[in-house]
């Protein structure tokens, strides 16, 4: 923890003013991405059923770091949070949430098309990212980030989005 | 016990509406009590809903830190008005967002009270964790009016006293009904007992109504006054027969009396008779066997004479005693002079008491009534009874007559009191309670030294009984004398009596001389003697002939009347008609009326043997002038016949009157 500590404050000593802000909001979608966990169920329990909660992010290893130490020692519906860098999305099948860094569009519909119907959270921060099949993304409004969601995608996936979390969403998209 | 009956129904009625009013006042207590308490659980369960819901749907707009999102979701509290104010706070317990109602009059509270239920009286609040994924991650607070429930509490509470009230009123109607016809047997009971304790009347019986115990109670009541009834009358009969028992015995006990006082009587008067008839008949006896001296004859025959005055007494006595026992006497009620009676008794006895050398002293005292009503005749026979045992029983020294007017004491009515006191010989103390019996004499001694029957005081005392008063003794000792008095009542209220005051007389002498001097002047005349007894012709003969007269003798009234008739018709008329009332073939009642209706204007004096009261008025009646009673005294005899011969001489007397 201390060593944590340590560094994060040496890496925040280097930021610029701007960084600062960048940094800020980074820290915010982690702690959504651990917070939307929370409000989604699961399909029923699978062979050989992980011992952790894994949350993936793919393509982007210092956000995974920044999650890590956000949600370093929390669980999440009683498993350990555990914060994966993904290189290929293959990987992301073995993960409950995946976020998957800014990419373009065919990019990030071949992860997404890797993921298949597999019951895993998918989280973007990119305009398209709904619209190429993902379930939660990230927007900014009125400078502060919220969140919207395509229910049509989770359905797929066979997970139940609360409707708490819909609630607070920004907006929901493939409601029918 | 008068105010039983209203009391009984209305206690029946009490009770009945007591017991159901106590009843239904705890049912409607207790259902109030429930029924509170149900709407109060609702009221806290409808409020930790309210809670659970909102913390539920406050998560996502905590954990995604959308305040507008929890300000609207809290706004649907509207919905409940009875929500005063919400809050939602951060698990750091700073106000996320609040709530509050148009009632509220407080802002939501700056920090979350402690977790649960909190009850003011007109509050409920309640704090409810704001939970995620087992962590929790706020607090909701919510508060609710209780008003709602009170308003709802206070309607239950007027529905069910006005239920109560009703109850009440349907089972006073409804007792009321049933009690009346519970009671109104009893009451009937009630009444009828009471009704017999007051009349008595045990003949009553109560009408059996239906009804176990009541119809029970009467019958019971029935076979109660059967009994009294019964008992009752065995009493009654009972008493009834102890009465008759005690009047037979009475009757009894008087009957056995009568016939011992009727034979000790017998045998008084026997003696009484006897002993002066021994005298009489041996005495003359004696004078008949043997030629005596002139002067010792005398002497025997004076012996004679006093034992046939003696016997005279004893047999006025008897007859006068017998009328009285017999209660035949009848009492007169006339106005008469006491002072008068008295002198003329004190006239009376003079002679006898100067004879004994006695003073016989008269007084009247004080003021006194001029007149009385009472009987003269009979208080006349009781003053001479009293003043000739005085005279009688005193030897020496005087004897006394008092007259005063008694006042009335303590409420009594006045009376005059006679008192006759002497210096004689007194009477023993253990005598004084007999002396006013029959043939009780002190002693019987006495009879023979001083004479009389000694019916004398039992005479008196019987007729001033019958008078209205008394005679007593008031104070006697042998040789201190005696002192007698008679009370005689007025007869009169003493308003109505003229009061005089008499001065006290001397005692008056009468001229004894003169009565005794006139008979010795000799007399003429013819005098017709109806007599039907040769001894009593021969006796008045010889005492007619001696004082001068001529004397004709007829044996019966028819025989008399025809000598009368001849002896006018020849112009010599009889100057006297001594004429016996009981005579055979014509009376001397029938005799005189006749001689009358022919116009004879001859006196005419009775002779009868009859001592009874009114025989004077009888033979007047009949047409005599006068009366002599048997036996025939001879001074008294002489004397009638010198005062008719005088008056035949000296003036002409009318017929009949």
């Amino acid at each position: 923890m201390l060593h944590a500590a340590v560094l994060l404050l040496a890496i925040c000593a280097q930021l610029t003013h701007a960084d600062d802000a960048r940094e800020r909001e980074q820290l915010i979608r982690g702690a959504l991405i651990y917070k939307f966990a929370k409000f989604v169920e699961w399909p029923a329990v699978q062979a050989g059923a992980p011992k952790t909660f894994a949350i993936g992010v793919l393509h982007d290893a210092a956000f995974a770091e920044l999650i890590q130490r956000k949600v370093d020692g929390l669980s999440v519906h009683g498993l350990a949070v555990e914060v994966r860098s993904l290189d290929a999305s293959s990987m992301a099948r073995e993960c409950r949430v995946v976020f998957i860094a800014p990419a373009p569009r065919a990019d990030i519909e071949a992860a997404l098309s890797a993921l298949g119907s597999s019951p895993v959270l998918t989280v973007g921060s990119q305009p398209d990212f709904l619209e190429a099949g993902g379930m939660i993304n990230f927007i900014v409004h009125e400078d502060t980030i919220r969140f919207v969601v395509n229910a049509a995608a989770s359905q797929r996936a066979g997970l139940a989005l609360d409707a708490r979390l819909l609630k607070a969403a920004h907006a929901v998209e493939g409601v029918k | 016990m008068t105010s039983s009956g209203p009391s009984l129904r209305r206690r029946l009625v009490a009770v009945t509406l007591g017991s159901s009013g106590v009843a239904l006042l705890v049912a409607c207590a207790a259902f109030l009590v429930l029924d509170a308490l149900a709407d109060h659980r609702e009221a806290t369960r409808d409020l930790e809903t309210i809670a659970a819901i909102f913390a539920y749907g406050s998560a996502g707009s905590l954990e995604f830190d959308d305040r507008s999102g929890a300000t609207e979701v809290l706004a649907g509290m509207r919905a409940e008005p009875e929500i005063l104010r919400a809050g939602l706070y951060d698990r750091e317990g700073k106000l996320f967002a609040s709530y509050r109602g148009e009632r509220a009059g407080q802002d939501p509270w700056s920090l979350p009270p402690a977790d649960g239920l909190d009850f003011t009286a007109a509050t409920v609040r309640i704090t409810q964790a704001v939970e995620l994924d087992g962590e929790r991650v706020g607090s909701f607070v919510v508060e609710k009016s209780l008003q709602a429930l009170y308003a709802g509490v206070a309607v239950d509470t007027a529905v069910v006293l006005g239920v109560l009230l009703l109850c009440c009123a349907l089972v006073f109607a409804v007792g009321s009904r049933l009690v009346r016809g519970v009671t109104a047997p009893i009451l009937e009971l009630a009444g009828l007992a009471r009704e017999i304790t007051t009349t008595q009347d045990y003949a009553r019986r109560a009408t059996v109504p239906e009804g176990e115990e009541i119809g029970v109670l009467a019958l019971t009541l029935n076979a109660m006054l059967d009994r009294i009834e019964r008992d009752t009358d065995l009493r009654a009969q009972r008493e009834q027969l102890k009465q008759i028992n005690a009047a037979l015995e009475r009757e009894k006990d008087r009957a056995l009396d009568a016939a011992r006082a009727k034979s000790e009587f017998l045998a008084n008067m026997s003696h009484e008779i006897r002993t002066p008839m021994t005298s009489i008949l041996g005495y003359i006896d004696v004078i008949r066997s043997e030629s005596l001296p002139r002067d010792e004859m005398n002497g025997l025959l004076e012996v004679v004479q006093r034992n046939g005055h003696h016997l005279l007494a004893v047999i006025n006595d008897i007859l006068d005693l017998s009328k009285l026992e017999a209660g035949r006497v009848q009492i007169e009620h006339v106005w008469c002079s006491p002072q008068a009676l008295l002198a003329e008794a004190g006239q009376l006895m003079e002679v006898r008491a100067s004879t004994k050398g006695l003073a016989l002293e008269i007084e009247c005292r004080g003021l006194l009534p001029r007149q009385i009503r009472s009987d003269p005749t009979r208080l006349r026979q009781i003053l001479l009874n009293l003043l000739s045992n005085a005279v009688k029983f005193t030897s020496s020294g005087r004897v006394r007559a008092e007259l005063r007017l008694r006042q009335g004491v303590d409420g009594s009515a006045p009376g005059l009191t006679f008192q006759i006191s002497d210096t004689g010989i007194g009477i023993p103390t253990d005598k004084h309670e007999s002396i006013f019996e029959a043939f009780s004499q002190a002693d019987s001694s006495m009879t023979r030294r001083f004479g009389g029957s000694g019916l004398g005081l039992s005479i008196s005392a019987r007729l001033a009984g019958l008078l209205g008063g008394t005679l007593t003794l008031v104070r006697s000792q042998p040789g201190e004398g005696t002192t007698v008095e008679l009370r005689v009542p007025l007869g009169a209220e003493l308003t109505e009596l003229e009061i005089s005051e008499t001065p006290s007389e001397p005692s008056r002498r009468i001229d004894s001389t003169s009565a005794a001097a006139a008979v010795q002047e000799p007399l003429h005349g013819r005098v017709l003697l109806a007599e039907d007894s040769p001894d009593t012709q021969r006796l008045v003969r010889m005492v007619l002939q001696r004082a001068g007269l001529s004397v004709d003798i007829a044996e019966n009234g028819a025989l008399a009347c025809e000598l009368a008739r001849t002896a006018r018709d020849i112009g010599e008329p009889y100057s006297i008609i001594l004429m016996d009332m009981q005579m055979p073939v014509l009376d001397g009642y029938s005799a005189a009326r006749a001689l009358r209706d022919e116009g004879f204007t001859e006196p005419i004096i009775a002779f009868t043997a009859h001592a009874m009261s009114g025989e004077r008025e009888r033979c007047i009646a009949a047409g005599c002038d006068d009366y002599a009673s048997k036996p025939i005294d001879r001074v008294a005899l002489l004397r009638l016949v010198a005062s008719y011969s005088k008056n035949r001489d000296g003036s002409t007397r009318g017929a009949g009157s």
